[in-house]
């Protein structure tokens, strides 16, 4: 993995690692959760990138400088941990996500404004939709197993799922673009 | 990712959308970005030496090679034309592997040496195994007593010992404020500590800690203790409150052990002592001394009766007789499965406390034989209604004795519960049914049998012939067994030894002892998930009952260990009323979370009684004095009413009278154990009748069923929240379990 430091200038401001990872660990946390590693992958990665950043001759230029830096040193972690595994990577698909996250957080956004902005969004499912969501992640429950709380086909607890996720996007997206 | 389906509808989504999914995850399960600041830093640190050594070991290679000491390894054909920097790359890597090589031969040579020296320093042989073969990322691996072993070969009684070397096997207990001392007497601090892995092995299949039998000294107990805690707040992301002062850690210790604030004498004593040693010094001061007997005895007297007992020694009730009998065996530092055997087999001794305790739960069994759990519709039930009472004398035994999952197979089938139910069964051999729970009730009609018909001792009469109705209502016959018995074919085992000699009741004592500490459950029965530590808990309460018992310790003996760890050091946590009333509910739950986690004190453990902690009947009042402001507010404060301003300071609320709006407020952000949570809708859900679901609640939160006060309580409360059962279940859980 290739990583280049901040380029250093004049106006670089003194920082100490503590600091640094009490101030962007949520962030990184958060982006590596949304561009999808598990929550012990991404408990590593996290860990990773913050010994790989400050190992190396690091500045702060800016907050915002900072956290791309800190979430293209976790991105090229998440993409050599996946060839390690050899396990198939499609990278337009991370890259999606990445993208995704950008417009979702900002550039200097640690994410938790996007975790209220959900919340907030879920609140306007409809009742059924939220039941679905809270079976399938709060429960693990598997498909047909919503399907009979629902009342309706397999099929169409796949669709309702996909329909109320797709609505969630839309409405972080729309609440970004408000913002 | 776009996906575009048959028919008129598209989405631009596919079913697993990563970013959403990872995020309605995270959200719906309550998951917050942990806390990793700790471990990133010691990697760091480790980095930074590793690159040390590197440097270190390539320099010296080098200058081996350069005064023609080293292996000189000519380079291969491709790299004779190279440059010199090529050359010198080529060099540094040929010095690394020399170096690695070497370093591997050393660590194999002097690695399985330094594993035989960790002998323990009791001088039993036993030798603690730190595996490091774990990969990185991994905590030790620290292998504790076969509860099978013990079974086999008791460990020497405390009258074979002698009182003074019972004593004496306290050894060296850890300085608190040392801790580098407590690691390196059995336990080695992980270099990374794993997110996953437990740091004290067990047995995934039946929930005993495997192993051979390793008798591991105070220090080494008190170390994994402080560790495995440490790593699960590290692995769930709870930081621990800060230490307290000195003078605090006094007067809380005194208090829980001997129930009374220290004297002047005892503060100037330890405030004189050596701070490597006065604690342990001072607790094993009080536990030996008169007063420990006599502030503990009324504790495991609740827990043997299953109701609050106060001890008055000037008394002479048969209730006292028997408070008295415990203070005795405390006192005599006799070991806990010593007691519970003369408790249940009626020696000469322990017979008129055994008298009484048999009585009383036979008359208490009695009492609610005709009441909706004994005779549940739906479950099994006693096929002869003569033997209704032993129903409640298997279900208080097999709860005190740890077996909560034994019990509950009386109405549920193992497929019903995901956690316990498989290690009963598997040892019970039992395939589909509830047998475990009748096959012990069996036990206790050969029981009571032999004891009407002598009156003088009891021996289980093996493959006694007993019938139970099952769901469907058919007769079934059952034979006589006890949950770890059972596994070994030897049905009738005599229930005093399997009481002495199965690990099963020490971790109901551990657990007795824990609670009574830090008023929080080391493992609730139900409601413990992953995120609140779920396996590092249950591997902490299988060591210290299998140390416990292998040990054949007493009382004193366990409450030192407890006393002695890191959670007792922590400051306690500030949740007093005016608190509550101006706190957020992020606030709240986070406290709430802390507390139940050991990562901070509670309240309630000192001092007077505290404030927030309230009986059913008070919450019933405060329900039933409700007014209807209070909705939808951020905090209790802006929802109560003001007195008016006296004229000088801020106006105060008025008296603490909590409206009905602002106790389900307080109610709903003290959420309990996440499943705990799930199992109170259940209930309230199902077609149970209030009763009923009462025992369930109780027996849930607190290990047995409500006594007639208690009911009286509660149904109060349901008729004060208009007789809605989910509130009032949901009010119920939380009151009972004290965590709000």
């Amino acid at each position: 993995m290739n990583v280049e430091p901040l380029p250093t200038s004049n106006s670089e401001t003194t920082w100490d690692a503590s600091a640094l990872v009490a101030d962007h660990q949520a962030g990184v946390w958060r982006y590596l959760r949304a561009i999808g590693c598990d929550a012990t992958l991404a408990d590593d990665i996290t860990q990773e990138t913050f010994v790989a950043v400050i190992r190396r001759p690091f500045v702060q230029v800016s907050p915002s400088a900072t956290v791309s830096y800190l979430r293209r040193v976790a991105y090229h972690l998440l993409v050599s941990y996946r060839r390690r595994q050899k396990k198939m990577l499609v990278t337009s698909e991370l890259e999606q996500l990445d993208s995704q996250w950008m417009r979702w957080a900002g550039a200097d956004g640690d994410g938790g404004d996007v975790v209220d902005a959900l919340a907030e969004c879920f609140g306007r499912l409809t009742k059924r939709a939220q039941l679905s969501l809270r079976l399938r992640f709060s429960e693990n429950a598997s498909r047909d197993h919503i399907a009979a709380e629902l009342g309706i086909t397999e099929h169409g607890a796949k669709n309702l799922m996909q329909r109320a996720k797709l609505q969630l996007k839309q409405c972080l997206d729309g609440k970004i673009n408000r913002e | 990712m776009n996906k575009q389906t048959k028919g008129s509808m598209k989405y631009d989504l596919d079913e697993c959308d990563a970013s959403i999914d990872h995020m309605l995850e995270d959200m719906l399960n309550s998951v917050e970005p942990p806390d990793l600041k700790s471990r990133i830093l010691k990697r760091l640190e480790e980095s930074q030496q590793e690159n040390q050594e590197h440097d270190q070991a390539v320099a010296f290679a080098e200058e081996q090679i350069q005064a023609g000491y080293g292996l000189v390894i000519p380079p291969p054909i491709v790299l004779q034309d190279a440059s010199d920097y090529q050359l010198s790359l080529w060099i540094r890597r040929g010095a690394l592997l020399v170096a690695t090589l070497a370093a591997c031969l050393i660590a194999a040579i002097f690695i399985p040496k330094s594993f035989e020296n960790a002998i323990d320093p009791d001088g039993a042989g036993q030798i603690s195994k730190i595996d490091h073969s774990l990969e990185q990322n991994a905590g030790p691996l620290v292998e504790v007593p076969n509860p099978a072993l013990a079974q086999n070969q008791p460990a020497t009684t405390p009258e074979q010992k002698g009182a003074g070397e019972l004593a004496s096997t306290m050894g060296a207990l850890p300085p608190s404020d040392a801790n580098d001392e407590t690691k390196t007497a059995g336990n080695i601090v992980p270099e990374n500590k794993s997110a996953e892995q437990p740091r004290v092995a067990t047995n995934s299949t039946n929930g005993d800690v495997k192993g051979n039998s390793a008798l591991l000294n105070d220090a080494a107990i008190v170390g994994i203790v402080n560790d495995q805690l440490e790593h699960l707040w590290d692995r769930v992301g709870v930081s621990p409150n800060v230490n307290i002062q000195s003078d605090a850690w006094l007067d809380r210790a005194t208090r829980a052990l001997v129930g009374r604030t220290p004297t002047a004498s005892e503060r100037e004593a330890f405030r004189t002592r050596s701070k490597s040693d006065r604690k342990q010094e001072y607790v094993r001061k009080l536990v030996a001394g008169d007063e420990f007997a006599r502030h503990w005895s009324g504790v495991l007297a609740q827990h043997y009766l299953g109701k609050p007992v106060v001890r008055d020694s000037k008394s002479d009730s048969q209730e006292q007789l028997f408070v008295g009998w415990i203070e005795s065996s405390i006192a005599q530092k006799k070991s806990i499965g010593e007691m519970e055997r003369e408790l249940i087999t009626f020696d000469s001794t322990g017979r008129q406390a055994s008298n009484y305790w048999m009585e009383e739960i036979l008359e208490s069994s009695g009492r609610n034989q005709n009441d909706s759990f004994s005779n549940i519709v739906g479950g099994g039930k006693v096929a002869d209604p003569r033997d209704s009472a032993l129903i409640g004398v298997a279900r208080q035994l097999m709860r005190i004795s740890g077996n909560a999952a034994v019990a509950c197979s009386q109405c549920h089938s193992p497929g019903e519960s995901k956690r316990g139910m498989e290690s009963v069964m598997a040892n019970a051999k039992s395939l589909d049914t509830n047998e475990a729970f009748w096959a012990v009730a069996a036990n206790f009609a050969g029981v009571s049998l032999e004891r009407n018909e002598s009156g003088r001792s009891i021996k289980v009469e093996a493959a006694k012939e007993f019938f139970f109705e099952d769901k469907e209502g058919r007769v079934k016959l059952v034979q006589s067994g006890l949950p770890s018995a059972i596994a070994q074919a030897a049905q009738g085992t005599s229930l005093g030894d399997w009481s002495r000699n199965s690990v099963e009741p020490r971790r109901a004592i551990v657990e007795m002892a824990w609670k009574n500490l830090f008023h929080q459950p080391l493992v609730p029965d139900f409601g413990l998930s992953d995120d609140e530590g779920l396996s590092e808990r249950e591997d902490l309460r299988d060591l210290l009952a299998s140390q416990l018992q292998l040990r054949n310790g007493d009382l004193g003996t366990l409450v030192q260990w407890i006393v002695l760890a890191k959670p007792f050091e922590l400051e306690r946590v500030s949740m007093d009323s005016p608190w509550y009333v101006k706190a957020t509910e992020s606030q709240i739950a986070i406290k709430q979370r802390e507390l139940r986690l050991f990562a901070s004190f509670p309240v309630t453990s000192e001092g007077p009684k505290s404030t927030n902690s309230h009986s059913l009947g008070r919450i019933a009042t405060w329900v039933e004095s409700s007014g209807s402001f209070g909705k939808g507010d951020a905090t209790l404060a802006q929802g109560m009413p003001l007195k008016p301003n006296s004229g000088s300071g801020k106006p105060s609320p008025a008296k603490t009278e909590y409206s009905e709006e602002q106790v389900r407020y307080l109610i709903s952000v003290s959420s309990p154990y996440q499943q705990l949570d799930k199992l109170t809708e259940k209930l309230a859900a199902s077609s149970m009748t209030w009763p009923m679901l009462l025992d369930h609640a109780y027996l849930v939160a607190e290990s047995r069923v409500p006594n007639t006060k208690e009911r009286e309580e509660a149904d109060k409360l349901l008729a004060a929240v208009d007789n809605d059962r989910a509130k009032a279940a949901l009010m119920v859980i939380n009151a009972i379990s004290n965590s709000w």
